[in-house]
């Protein structure tokens, strides 16, 4: 099974966690000074050494993947935009049939090593992004000096060249009006949060991403415990929030059934009203207000009316007007599938 | 601006999205955006980290010109490496090479304090590091493969004493984080920790 459809830790708060590694091989530039010879050098020889890594990694070229499947990536959040937008094409990704690791080519630095888990447990991603990223080093050799750390193209990444994040949802602290005061304490650490999809001013789905800002001069250890204790507090005040919310469950219950009941009887839903209405009926079943869903559906849910994971299960490319009807009848079918 | 995707129409959605702690932009056309099946509902304005280097830098270098002329580095300074100048680096945020790093170092030291609030690297680190300093001293030397297995062996035993020492320094730095932290059973362990690897070094 995918991580990203799994119940992991916490997972009532957390969707999931995030280790990023930064790297750059020796023997190269970074990007901006590569030619079209070293970048397709660059790819071949990591090509080559894949075997050596295990894990079921397979390699694909960014020019020979389809834009909906690149999409669809961005969607899970497991390739950055600008990796399935670029002009040139001439990246690739190494990514196992759970995606549960992702190794991008090419991207702002020569390598982007990932791994994913769903709920919360940063220490044994970092575990395994460790291993990983050894035996890319031996295969490879990264670019890295005894001041700075493993050399990054960009002075926000160097040092560790750990980027650490976590996806929470939040949907009671948005609604008891103490989302802001958390937000800002949160970023008051040293630490980003922002909306996972969409602008700050509008986040849908009321998904919010946290990660560390400084890479450099902390360990590894000391990042990802420190990103993990905020997070557990982040994760209390939510929880506090919800507790309040389900002593006054009138309303909720008024708001998450009114969600349920468009969710299941619209004949067109955009993704961003979708969106909305699975935050609420998200909330809803962690709360237990509604039985009607089991965690595992409504994480289906959420991930198959995005619109390039829409038209990937379907296998058709639509027009918005087309997928509107269409995410209509995938969330139809769904509710009722026993899968 | 034209579209980032078919480079052919006048770009007008910008897609946003927060991406590793960072947010990020692309600038597409209407019809690319619905063909990719991006919302059209984000717009935000182009910025992005390049637009906040000048400032530090400025004031560093109102510094330098103030309380030392002298040393004020050059506006042309360039690596050989890559070839890349340090104002290339403010416009694009970016480096070009990891040689840049030691290039611009006295300026990075004072960029990397902004934005990280210290500069120096702790903690694990990559395998090339011996290597890349025999590398630096020995540039100007033919390179012949014969000398370099040679070589190889001694730079194997001399890792091996390097990790170690950076391994009690890692350690080290736990010791001080766990201390700070009041995770006094785990400082214990660290601190065994420490002593069996500076035992193993007497011996
Ligand atoms: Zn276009
Ligand atoms: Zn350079």
């Amino acid at each position: 099974m995918n991580w990203y459809l799994e119940e992991g830790k916490d997972s009532d708060v957390i969707i999931s966690s995030r280790i990023r590694l930064a790297r750059n091989i020796k023997e190269f530039p970074f990007k901006i000074k590569m030619t079209k010879e070293d970048k397709t050098k660059l790819l071949e020889k990591v090509k080559f050494i894949l075997p050596s890594l295990g894990y079921g990694l397979k390699f694909f070229y960014l020019k020979e993947m389809d834009d909906i499947t690149k999409m669809s990536l961005v969607e899970k959040h497991i390739i950055s935009p600008e990796m399935a937008l670029e002009k040139e094409q001439d990246g690739a990704i190494i990514i196992n049939d759970e995606e549960n690791i992702c190794i991008m080519l090419n991207e702002e630095d020569h390598i982007r090593l990932q791994v994913f888990t769903s709920g919360l447990d940063l220490q044994n991603t970092l575990n395994l992004a460790i291993e990983l990223d050894e035996k890319l080093d031996e295969a490879l050799g990264y670019s890295c000096n005894k001041e700075y750390g493993y050399l990054t193209a960009c002075p926000t990444n160097v040092g560790t060249g750990l980027r650490a994040s976590i996806m929470v949802h939040l949907p009671a602290l948005k609604l008891t009006g103490n989302l802001n005061k958390v937000l800002h304490i949160v970023n008051s650490f040293g630490m980003t949060i922002r909306g996972a999809y969409g602008e700050d001013s509008k986040v849908k789905s009321d998904i919010y991403q946290i990660s560390n800002n400084q890479t450099l001069g902390m360990t590894e250890q000391e990042i990802v415990a420190n990103l993990e204790n905020i997070t557990k507090k982040v994760v209390e005040q939510e929880r506090l929030a919800r507790k309040y919310l389900a002593k006054n469950s009138e309303d909720l219950e008024d708001k998450v059934y009114r969600s349920y009941g468009i969710l299941t009887n619209a004949r067109k839903l955009t993704s961003e009203e979708c969106d909305n209405l699975l935050s609420d009926i998200k909330l809803g079943t962690d709360l237990g207000i509604m039985q009607e869903l089991k965690d595992s559906k409504v994480k289906e849910l959420m991930l198959y009316t995005k619109p390039a994971n829409l038209q990937k299960r379907v296998g058709k490319v639509l027009e918005a007007n087309e997928r509107d009807k269409t995410r209509a009848e995938v969330i139809k079918q769904i509710i009722k599938g026993g899968k | 601006m034209l579209c980032q995707n078919c480079n052919e129409r006048e770009a007008n959605v910008k897609y946003t999205q927060i991406v590793n702690g960072v947010k990020k932009q692309m600038n597409l056309c209407d019809e690319c955006a619905q063909k990719l099946g991006i919302d059209v509902t984000s717009f935000s304005m182009p910025i992005d980290f390049s637009n906040f280097l000048g400032g530090f830098n400025d004031i560093f270098e109102d510094n330098l010109e103030t309380f030392m002329p002298t040393f004020s580095l050059p506006q042309t300074l360039k690596c050989d490496k890559c070839n890349m100048t340090y104002d290339e680096f403010l416009q694009t945020g970016k480096f070009g090479c990891d040689e840049c790093y030691n290039t611009f170092h006295t300026k990075i030291d004072n960029l990397l304090k902004n934005i990280h609030g210290v500069n120096r690297h702790i903690g694990r680190n990559g395998r090339m590091l011996g290597k890349a300093q025999e590398t630096n001293s020995k540039a100007n030397e033919n390179k012949q493969t014969n000398t370099e297995n040679t070589q190889s062996t001694k730079k194997v035993t001399a890792k091996k004493k390097e990790s170690k020492e950076e391994k009690i320094e890692e350690l080290q730095a736990r010791l001080k984080q766990e201390i700070k932290e009041e995770r006094y059973e785990d400082a214990a362990k660290t601190r065994d920790e420490i002593k069996k690897l500076e035992n193993k070094e007497g011996k």
